[in-house]
């Protein structure tokens, strides 16, 4: 007579990685989520528009103006995710442009701040835009429905 | 008396003989990990939302430029400031006025001289907030008008 198996007749050696590739993809997406919602919650306080165009250029340098805070001290500015200041965002203006000054016409920059922001603080980012040669930038608003 | 079935008589497999039968890719862990991406972009695109981009010129204020600007383009230079905490526009033909006021003024270039042949220079105080200048842009955009920049202030 036949004895019946209660057991899978796998080798008990073999492990079966099927979870772990299922659990390893979801921390995975799970870090892109978070890394990517903490780069785009910088400024988290956009102002609103009716209208406005899209831009699909990966390419684009997204300049992040945050404000500190604190009275008198410059506010905190992200390139692309980055925190730095303006000098750094000259910089990477500058490598856009092939190393040389004024240069990164062809460069797209996008410029994200909260409403609040004063213009005060958003004229020196113009101003470095303006020397490295860019004619124009974009500036970010919430799409308002 | 035994039930005979479509292909032929056949005798009933077991849980074993069933489960080595199975051929074929698993398809269960893609099924996983294609629900994990899709969630993944849903809420990605709820949770940023779309943005709009707003064009802004950054002109440069020099002797020559004034003399290459073209008869047709109808140059306003206006300035934007705050007054207790409203937005008041300063310039050519308009004075102390408020953003609505500037809005009609634009159209009627507008419709004037054409949306393309109007251009918008701003040159803004340093307690506008980006609201305000972001709300001019879009004023801009809805009225066609395309050229539109900020200038350096003195």
């Amino acid at each position: 007579m036949r004895k019946r198996r209660f057991f899978s007749t796998h080798d008990i050696g073999k492990v079966n990685v099927t979870p772990m590739i299922d659990v390893v993809m979801c921390l995975i997406i799970f870090y892109l989520l978070v890394g990517r919602l903490a780069m785009s919650s910088r400024v988290d306080n956009l102002p609103s528009s009716g209208s406005g165009s899209t831009s699909n250029s990966a390419s684009a340098v997204v300049v992040d103006v945050v404000e500190t805070g604190q009275a008198g001290r410059e506010p905190v500015i992200s390139v692309d995710g980055v925190a730095g200041d303006l000098a750094g965002l000259e910089a990477v203006l500058t490598a856009r442009g092939g190393g040389t000054p004024g240069q990164a016409a062809g460069t797209e920059v996008q410029i994200r701040a909260s409403k609040d922001l004063p213009y005060a603080k958003l004229a020196p980012v113009l101003a470095v835009c303006r020397r490295a040669g860019l004619t124009s930038v974009r500036l970010v608003a919430e799409r308002r429905p | 008396m035994r039930r005979r079935r479509r292909g032929g008589f056949r005798r009933r497999l077991s849980a074993v003989e069933q489960r080595d039968l199975h051929y074929g890719p698993n398809m269960t862990p893609m099924v996983d990990v294609v629900m994990v991406i899709l969630v993944f972009f849903m809420a990605s695109t709820a949770v940023l939302g779309p943005e709009w981009m707003l064009k802004s010129a950054l002109p440069v204020k020099t002797a020559s430029a004034a003399q290459t600007v073209s008869d047709e383009l109808v140059q306003i230079e206006v300035t934007l400031k705050m007054v207790e905490g409203r937005p008041v526009v300063d310039g050519e033909g308009i004075a102390s006025a408020d953003l609505v006021q500037l809005a009609a003024k634009l159209k009627d270039e507008a419709a004037r001289s054409g949306p393309a042949n109007v251009a918008l220079l701003a040159t803004c105080s340093g307690d506008v907030p980006y609201e305000v200048i972001v709300k001019l842009h879009e004023l801009c955009h809805d009225l066609g008008i395309s050229k539109i920049g900020l200038l350096e202030a003195k």
